[in-house]
């Protein structure tokens, strides 16, 4: 995604100071368990895979994506609330009838 | 070359100067609304902690670009753009929903040491069991009565008794709250403004001084565990 | 306008030593756990095969039915289920993990083993 630039020259290099991953990551002892923790037990999940196999030969190599979501989130036009859907209805053939000639 | 997503933003703003794992530049990808922020790399990335490092390290550089960022999970790859298409925009809705639950907000995280959950097996965040064994006399509430139950497990989970006395202290700053209840230790993760994060661990760490709770905090992340619904 | 550079800072200085010692066990829980980012392996045993193939069917179904509950808990929280719908929802999820404890029981198969880890997902449940 880079646009087409004519690169400018670039200085010389400076030595190798502490850079801002250096300052993010933090002391070492003490951020292995966050980073473990959300890197691999949480985040969002797009996929999973699955080998499946009979007498310890690997056959079938699934590649599972999940899409998994609410019903209610995933269509959001449907009123899943049995009396207010009910209720939509009867209003809707009330006005038909109060236009029929 | 198969694509290995980082996280998804909602800004249609290029990212700028971040690389991934491999050294890659990476570029977000648009989707409905949703951007994906993937990286080009020759095999899935192999769990090592100098990779892990990087991945956080590509994550909190993103984060500071963009209001709103949802952590994917490391080593998430695709062999394809359709793939990749056909997920995120099944999931275009409930992610946009998430991006504006995190807008502006960061993940602080409190550890502290403490009994595993009540029906003991199981490790993780949602409650397993099903094993509730009470069948109630009257039939024709059975079933009320099971799912009753099924949410005061939930809720008993949920809760956590142990930070009662530090809760007053930053009741004002959490928006939203996960707990987690593994191998001996509570973990809680609270949703805070981006702003507060100091503010937030002056007033935990003094409120657990006066009541002599002992625990660890650390942050701000990227709101890694606020980015699934489930 | 420049950046505020944002320090990841872990303090884990008020923990005692067998606390600290616990936060690293979950450490190395989660990486055994969770780590490993190739494929989960299910390969149905040569000698008990119809047990295997039971394990991994009703596993399926459990996780299905989880879902389903979680969601129908939420459903009723949230109030947008009539008492009807609560009391149907609910004693369908009852006889389905009845069926699905009942079924394993059957092929000596205990509720513990209904999982299922997916690599990079995790466990299935």
């Amino acid at each position: 995604m880079s646009p087409n630039r004519p690169k400018r020259p670039s200085p010389p290099r400076p030595p190798r100071r502490r850079t801002e991953v250096d300052d993010i990551l933090g002391p070492e002892d003490a951020s292995l368990l966050d980073i473990v923790d959300n890197l691999l037990n949480k985040g969002v999940v797009l996929n999973g895979d699955l080998t499946l196999g009979l007498a310890r030969v690997e056959l079938i190599y699934a590649r599972l994506s999940l899409l998994l979501s609410a019903a209610d989130r995933v269509l959001p036009g449907e009123n899943t609330e049995f009396m207010e859907r009910h209720h939509a209805r009867h209003v809707l053939r009330k006005a038909r009838r109060r236009t029929r000639p | 070359m198969i694509l290995c997503v980082y996280a998804l933003v909602g800004s249609p703003r290029p990212v700028r100067k971040v690389t991934g794992i491999a050294g890659e530049r990476l570029r977000g990808i648009p989707f409905d609304g949703v951007v994906a922020i993937v990286g080009e790399v020759r095999r899935p990335p192999a769990a090592s902690t100098r990779n892990l490092r990087q991945y956080a390290a590509s994550i909190e550089s993103i984060a500071s670009q963009v209001p709103a960022i949802l952590p994917v999970r490391f080593g998430t790859t695709f062999d394809d753009m359709t793939e990749l298409t056909s997920v995120l925009r099944a999931r275009a809705a409930a992610t946009r929903q998430r991006l504006r639950a995190v807008r502006r907000r960061t993940q602080m995280t409190i550890r502290l040491v403490g009994s595993d959950p009540d029906d003991g097996r199981l490790g993780g965040q949602i409650p397993v069991t099903s094993r509730t064994g009470v069948r109630p006399r009257n039939r024709a509430t059975q079933g009320t009565r099971y799912l009753e139950q099924r949410l005061a497990v939930l809720r008993r989970a949920r809760e956590v008794p142990e930070l009662a006395p530090i809760r007053p202290a930053i009741r004002r700053f959490v928006k939203e709250e996960r707990v987690e209840r593994r191998g001996g230790v509570i973990t809680v993760h609270h949703l805070i403004p981006r702003a507060m994060a100091e503010r937030y661990r002056a007033a935990v760490e003094r409120a657990a001084e006066q009541s002599r709770l002992r625990l660890a905090v650390s942050g701000p992340f990227a709101p890694y565990a606020f980015a699934d619904n489930w | 306008m420049p950046r505020a550079k944002r320090k990841v800072v872990a303090r884990r200085g008020g923990l005692t030593v067998s606390e600290l010692a616990k936060l690293d066990d979950l450490r190395r829980e989660l990486e055994r756990k969770s780590g490993s980012s190739s494929p989960l392996r299910w390969n149905a045993d040569p000698d008990d095969v119809q047990r295997s193939v039971a394990q991994l069917v009703l596993t399926l179904v459990e996780f299905i039915r989880r879902l389903l509950e979680r969601q129908a808990i939420r459903r009723m929280e949230a109030g947008t289920l009539t008492n009807q719908q609560t009391e149907d929802v609910g004693r369908a999820l009852m006889k389905l993990e009845e069926t699905v404890v009942d079924i394993a029981a059957k092929f000596g198969v205990l509720p513990d083993d209904l999982n299922l880890e997916l690599g990079p997902v995790g466990k299935l449940m």
